[in-house]
């Protein structure tokens, strides 16, 4: 019960509740900021400080982006599905500014862009130097950070799950032939061996690449056939570690009482990237497999480092429920 | 050294407390300041220091041993926020935060009440760590416990010595936080007719 994991962090409901009120109240207020831009050529009066022209139209987009991000990021401890529609919200915000970390949310709340899927490989497999062909579309700035390769990556591998439909057996072909698209590019990548931070606990941006890498492997669990035997145990391990990491980084955060206890210390109290991953795994793997797994490694289920799991796997499964017909 | 615009979000009693603010020509003072009532230089010395710091930014409400109060009702300091605005930053961490999101949070007391006074201010930022220097704020990059992203400085956190001047805050915006509609919105601006632009400051010298 995810009010039961507030409490073991010793987080008010009623705290958190008017945290994410005020981040979606704050989001909308950026919104309308933003539908009042006067349009390209026309001035306008602006805050003293502040940013002029189309940086301040990326700012706001941005702000609200961030803004709802951090609102789902404390609503999944209460209202799963207050959380998935508040990841909507904010990957399409992330998207309109080119931003690949947009379509890992949409993926992790279970509505991938998935007529997307097939230029996204294309620019992945561009910004590795691959296959160029002329009228593309230009490589967004931003996907030159390999942060944002990986947030792409990861969101490709969903999407190539969430595109199976196993009564139609030729999208499961068509599923396979992505993973293989993608897998030649991940395979060969220095990003395997990336050392920048990437998310709030600042992993190196390797570990995601190789979660994604294992994510492309085709998996049936109830075959139990794989392409490669050790995928499961190796993301298992992955989110076992980061989920001790985020405890760790909690146990820190509560140190300044007075920032913890009023919803204000800067740390991701609900870790969307471990908790996407979570939920992407739930999705490959199978929820009682990924969560057998990990607590095999010794991720105590009662223990704040299992939280991230808890809330990952609750997304990937609510966000099932709601699509069945 | 950089002027940096910055916001502080109060929670203060009424519009007269926040227009007084402006009128009373007393500017921000720390709240060592407001227990004290007069402060001499010799103390300001005594107060600005690197541990002190460390208190105010990690451990604002621990009990001072010295005078058995909490550390936040006799700082030298007053905590600012400048946001994170900057492209390849939000490239590495998806994260944008403009001042007033901190601002409001703050003084709106944590979501508590459904209003805050937000006063813009400048202030001379130094650029490397001057604890010592009472005329120059802080950048809080490396201080505090939380690593993540140390290096963008998320947070955006400006810490100010003593006191913020009266001509360097420009206004006061008064938010109301509309529950039920779920937004903010702006109720009124208060403008410091004494007010003092940075441009003064400005390294560039014009032909003559």
């Amino acid at each position: 019960m995810t009010i039961r994991d507030l409490e073991k962090m010793n987080l008010d409901l009623g705290r958190v509740r008017s945290r994410t009120d005020f981040l979606e109240s704050y989001a909308n207020t950026t919104g309308r900021e933003l539908e009042g831009l006067p349009g390209p050529g026309i001035s306008s009066e602006r805050p003293r400080g502040s940013t002029a022209g189309p940086d301040r139209q990326w700012i706001l987009t941005m702000d609200a982006a961030s803004a709802l991000r951090e609102a789902a990021s404390w609503a999944v401890y209460f209202d799963a599905g207050r959380a998935i529609a508040l990841l909507n919200r904010s990957g399409f915000l992330y998207q309109s500014v080119d931003m690949a970390f947009g379509s890992f949310l949409l993926t992790v709340a279970g509505t991938p862009p998935l007529d997307e899927l097939s230029s996204d490989i294309g620019l992945l497999a561009r910004v590795h130097g691959r296959a160029s062909p002329a009228g593309l579309a230009a490589i967004p700035d931003s996907l030159h950070h390999p942060q944002q390769q990986a947030y792409l990556l990861l969101a490709c591998a969903g999407m190539a799950d969430k595109m199976i439909d196993y009564r139609r057996p030729q999208s499961v072909d068509e599923a396979s032939r992505y993973r293989q698209a993608l897998h030649a590019i991940a395979a060969e990548s220095p990003i395997r061996q990336g050392v920048l931070p990437f998310g709030s606990l600042g992993i190196p941006v390797r570990i995601p690449w190789d979660i994604g890498i294992h994510l492309l492997q085709d998996y049936d669990s109830e075959s139990l056939f794989t392409d490669d035997p050790e995928s499961l145990a190796t993301v298992a391990r992955y989110l076992a570690a980061l989920c001790r990491r985020y405890a760790e980084t909690m146990e820190l955060a509560t140190v300044n009482d007075y920032l913890w206890s009023n919803a204000a210390a800067p740390v991701d109290v609900g870790d969307i990237e471990i908790i996407g991953i979570a939920a992407l795994a739930a999705v490959h793997f199978g929820s009682e497999e990924i969560m057998a797994s990990v607590t095999r490694l010794g991720v105590p289920t009662d223990d704040i480092s299992f939280i991230p799991l808890r809330l990952g796997i609750e997304i990937s499964e609510r966000s099932r429920r709601s699509q069945e017909p | 050294m950089i002027v940096q615009w910055c916001i502080k979000g109060m929670a203060l009693d009424g519009d007269e407390q926040a227009r007084s603010l402006i009128d009373s020509r007393g500017g921000i003072h720390c709240n060592w300041w407001l227990d004290v009532g007069s402060i001499t230089a010799p103390k300001i010395r005594d107060k600005l220091t690197d541990e002190n710091l460390n208190l105010h930014v990690n451990h604002f409400t621990i009990i001072d041993p010295g005078t058995k109060r909490q550390f936040r009702e006799i700082t030298p300091f007053i905590s600012l926020t400048a946001g994170t605005v900057e492209r390849d930053a939000a490239a590495k961490t998806n994260i944008v935060r403009r001042a007033r999101a901190t601002a409001l949070w703050f003084g709106t007391k944590f979501g508590a009440s459904d209003h805050a006074y937000l006063y813009t201010c400048w202030v001379v930022v130094a650029p490397r760590a001057a604890v010592t220097i009472e005329s120059v704020a802080e950048e809080v990059r490396d201080l505090n416990t939380y690593r993540r992203y140390s290096q963008f400085q998320l947070e955006g956190e400006i810490i100010a010595k003593i006191w913020i001047p009266d001509n360097q805050i420009k206004e006061c915006e008064k938010w109301t936080w509309d529950r039920d509609g779920m937004v903010f919105r702006q109720a009124w601006t208060y403008e410091n007719t004494r007010f003092t632009a940075p441009e003064m400051l400005t390294n560039i010298r014009e032909l003559i």
